[in-house]
């Protein structure tokens, strides 16, 4: 190698560097403020709420943009930008009152013009660009600004659910979105909108990486309470260890939702961990559809495998600070049915009842059925769940096999596993049994309609279908009285427990870390910075 | 005549392998189980109406010819297309991801062919010695290294003095261009080191393998017995003459720097192609990991090119 060829070499870190200038993602704030740096193990990837997809994408929307309800530290619904309501017209019609003299960030008013142009857009495009938000125009007919802080949405049928779906639904500005709104309407999911965004929130996302680095200052227009930091620093770790050593260094004052295991790992540096019960839960699904085996489809085989789940076992091993799951309902969500326990871990039980049934043992210890086939089962495994989720797997295939019940594994990216799951056109073939965790939200009948014939190809994991069940879910859906909506998701939950389409291993718990210098952190099944409620960022101070 | 002709015969050539390069990066996608539909319709309630409209969306309810034929159309209008989950040119999505991870990757591999070629001489040039033992063994100890695990390990031994996460600190106000300058770098000290001390290894073998042939030549020991300095021996004989299969690694690892380093990335949450690659996997966007396959292809294909031509510039009875 020549000189020169030295030369230019050593010039190349130079010119490495030289590119490493691009733009800072650094604060551009002055002195004063209060800064709040958040580590969190969601990607945030889209700033376009018609696009949003990961749980960051929904919990940043709702710190940017108002709406008319959330969640309260009590897990209640609680005003917000709506300060009261009112239901007529046996419940079909909601008047919605708003904080008069709110603004977005621009300065711009924001009104009931603002709301109604919103839903009106989702309405509107339903079967296209908004198709995303179906679920929460279920039954609307319309929406309609009566004057600048009144809105009456009018739906053609009572529903249990209105508040959660309001809830879910952020307000978007008109004043920005409007010209978005024409045509075919695909330029609602084309527009980037990038930061700074024009927000009617607590904070204003402000300076985007475009992929780990999301920094929000805080709204000097927003009608709520004045947060206490001024600027959030949100930014995403890929991995677990990334983000503990982020917070025993100091990088950053709060951890969002890190996984169960490491939560040990963080209770004695000094750092102050908070559990919140979580509405995720761990399933063994059985394939109520088309399952390789029929003996899938024998309730007692399904009930006899009950007691083979040693569900102590797989909490205390990969799932630490979980409950024992029975019901298709998590405790964190509203209407749990406590009275649906699981059966204690009995292997004795089991195979007690497997005889009885006719599932004679085999050769090699696996038992057949009286068809002849034997009980092994094919197992559809996410591997999404991680390290925990293959140890739980673990622990039950070495259970079952000692009840002479065969579990081979065949494990898939989470795409893949989908696909796998519902099969071509929803058929549901090609295994018998697919591990996975599932999650609601705090309205019961999220967690309810995943097993309705309706959310074949959705969220129905085990392609279960019962006009019974489907009956009761939608009286369920329509009871606009708590109490009779209470008793009824109590006859769902007992119901699924007889007929057992899956097996709820273990709700989780989501686990938050924050340091010292900082308190007032709220709970919530997702976490303090969660997609349902702005109040942590109303409470937490440095103190 | 002869010179022309075989650069028209490689250039030809690198032309052939991007198009089946680009053709196989349409196919493959498509071949895994699921698709981007699959993962944005999973939602509660999803509806057939939502799968259509979002297969619409995508173009998916079209032939696969006529998809292929849309995609060879746009590419020639170097048109990327739009990413299926945040809607936005892939185009501008990889300069994004690229202009994070080139930087870091380049000066970890850099590093890597420098310190690489050096223990790789120095072991040739010292073989039998202790220097040859202290030159190898470091080198293939570090190779055999998880890069992962390494990378982790740097961050639990420096954790404490350089920063472990990002590529620049957030909090950092209105810096100067030296200030941002000094911060990106220290951001990217441990994520480089940790490319470079599990690649070098490569440089130190292929080095010292292609050095002991050619220190075993009759002209090197000519040199010696004219009395050329041991520098110069080295510079203009041994090491000029062992270029050729150093420079097929070095054009192969330049090339891949625009793959990133997805492990690196991912430890040390480097904002970079890497990992926009593996979300895109997972997420089935196929435009996105078209984009990224092709990029990734034709740079590999460039520089194979690139060392094409300087192997014959090096020894002009190549071709």
């Amino acid at each position: 190698m020549n000189r020169k060829s030295l030369i230019l070499a050593a010039l190349l870190p130079a010119a490495a560097l030289l590119a490493a200038c691009g733009s800072s993602s650094a604060g551009s704030s002055s002195g004063g403020t209060t800064e709040l740096a958040v580590g969190v193990m969601s990607q945030f990837q889209n700033p376009n709420p018609f696009n949003a997809f990961s749980i960051m994408d929904y919990d940043v929307e709702d710190l940017e943009y108002p709406y008319l309800v959330q969640y309260n530290a009590d897990d209640q619904i609680a005003p917000d930008l709506a300060k009261s309501w009112s239901t007529s017209d046996g419940g079909k019609v909601w008047t919605f009152h708003l904080v008069p003299n709110a603004k977005w960030s621009d300065g711009k008013p924001l009104t009931s013009a603002d709301v109604a142009f919103t839903w009106d857009t989702i309405l509107k495009y339903v079967k296209g660009p908004t198709a995303l938000d179906a679920e929460n125009v279920t039954d609307l007919l319309s929406v309609k600004a009566t004057n600048p802080t009144t809105v009456v949405f009018t739906y053609s049928a009572p529903l249990a659910s209105v508040l959660t779906y309001i809830n879910n639904t952020s307000i978007l500005p008109e004043h920005i979105w409007a010209k978005y709104a024409t045509g075919n309407g695909a330029q609602l999911k084309t527009f980037g909108n990038k930061p700074p965004i024009v927000s009617g929130g607590p904070y204003i996302p402000e300076q985007w990486n475009g992929t780990t680095t999301l920094i929000l200052k805080r709204n000097p227009n927003w009608y709520g309470p004045k947060p206490a930091a001024s600027e959030v620093v949100i930014e995403y770790y890929t991995t677990p260890d990334g983000l503990i050593q982020a917070l025993k260094s100091g990088q950053i004052d709060y951890a969002n939702a890190i996984p169960q295991s490491s939560a040990s790992v963080v209770h004695n540096d000094g750092l102050i961990v908070d559990e919140y019960p979580s509405v995720q839960y761990l399933d063994l699904f059985f394939n109520m559809d088309h399952p390789n085996s029929s003996a899938i489809l024998d309730p007692t085989l399904r009930h006899a495998l009950n007691y083979a789940v040693d569900r102590s076992q797989i909490i205390s091993v990969a799932y630490p600070g979980s409950q024992p799951g029975e019901s298709i309902v998590t405790p964190a969500a509203q209407d749990w049915d406590p009275a649906v326990k699981p059966p204690a871990f009995d292997l004795a039980k089991a195979n007690q009842m497997l005889n009885q049934a006719g599932y004679k043992m085999g050769s090699g210890g696996v038992r057949v059925a009286p068809d002849g086939k034997k009980l092994a089962f094919t197992v559809i495994f996410d591997n999404g769940l991680g390290g925990a989720g293959q140890r739980a797997f673990q622990i039950l295939q070495s259970d079952f096999a000692k009840v002479g019940v065969q579990l081979n594994l065949k494990t898939l990216d989470t795409t893949a596993f989908l696909a796998a799951m519902f099969g071509s056109n929803n058929s549901y073939t090609g295994w018998d049994m697919a591990m996975e965790t599932d999650a609601g939200l705090l309205d019961p009948g999220y967690d309810l309609a995943y097993f309705t014939c309706a959310d074949f190809g959705s969220y129905n994991f085990s392609g279960y279908c019962s006009a019974h069940y489907d009956q009761l879910y939608l009286e369920q859906a329509a009871a606009t009285n708590p109490t009779v909506r209470r008793q009824i998701a109590d006859q769902l939950q007992v119901y699924a427990d007889q007929q057992l389409p899956a097996l709820t291993l273990l709700y989780t718990s989501t686990v938050d870390v924050h340091q010292h210098g900082w308190t007032g952190f709220g709970g919530n099944p997702y976490g303090a910075l969660n997609p349902m409620s702005q109040v942590t960022f109303e409470t937490i101070h440095k103190g | 005549m002869h010179r022309g002709n075989y650069v028209l015969r490689r250039v030809g050539a690198a032309l052939l392998t991007m198009f089946v390069a680009v053709s196989l990066n349409f196919v493959l996608f498509r071949a895994l189980p699921g698709s981007a539909v699959t993962n944005l319709s999973h939602v509660p309630n999803a509806t057939p109406a939502l799968r259509a409209a979002l297969t619409r969306e995508f173009g998916l309810n079209r032939s696969l010819g006529s998809q292929y034929v849309l995609y060879l159309w746009q590419l020639l209008h170097l048109n990327l297309g739009v990413s299926y989950f945040n809607q936005q040119p892939v185009f501008s999505n990889l300069v994004t991801a690229l202009g994070n991870t080139v930087p870091m990757v380049l000066l970890g591999t850099v590093f890597s062919i420098i310190f690489g070629v050096l223990t790789g001489v120095v072991a040739a040039w010292r073989r039998g010695t202790p220097s040859e033992h202290v030159s190898v063994i470091p080198a293939l100890g570090f190779y055999a290294m998880p890069v992962q695990w390494l990378g982790l390990m740097l961050i639990i031994v420096f954790g404490s003095v350089l920063p472990t996460s990002g590529r620049s600190n957030p909090f950092l106000i209105n810096p100067t261009p030296i200030q941002h300058l000094t911060d990106v770098l220290e951001h990217m000290i441990l994520p480089s080191l940790t490319l470079g001390l599990v690649l070098y290894g490569q440089y130190t073998l292929i080095v010292r393998s292609a050095m002991l042939e050619t220190l075993g030549e009759d002209y090197v020991l000519t040199a010696k017995a004219i009395g050329y300095s041991n520098g110069r021996i080295i510079r203009r004989y041994a090491f000029r003459n062992a270029m050729l299969p150093i420079v097929s690694v070095i054009a192969l690892s330049l090339g891949f720097i625009v793959g990133g380093a997805i492990l690196v990335e991912t430890v040390f949450n480097w904002p970079g192609i890497g990992l926009a690659v593996y979300q895109a996997l997972l997420e089935r966007d196929y435009p996105m990991l078209q984009g990224a396959f092709l990029l990734l292809s034709v740079s590999v294909i460039f520089f194979n090119l690139l060392a094409d031509l300087v192997y014959f510039k090096l020894d002009p009875r190549i071709g």
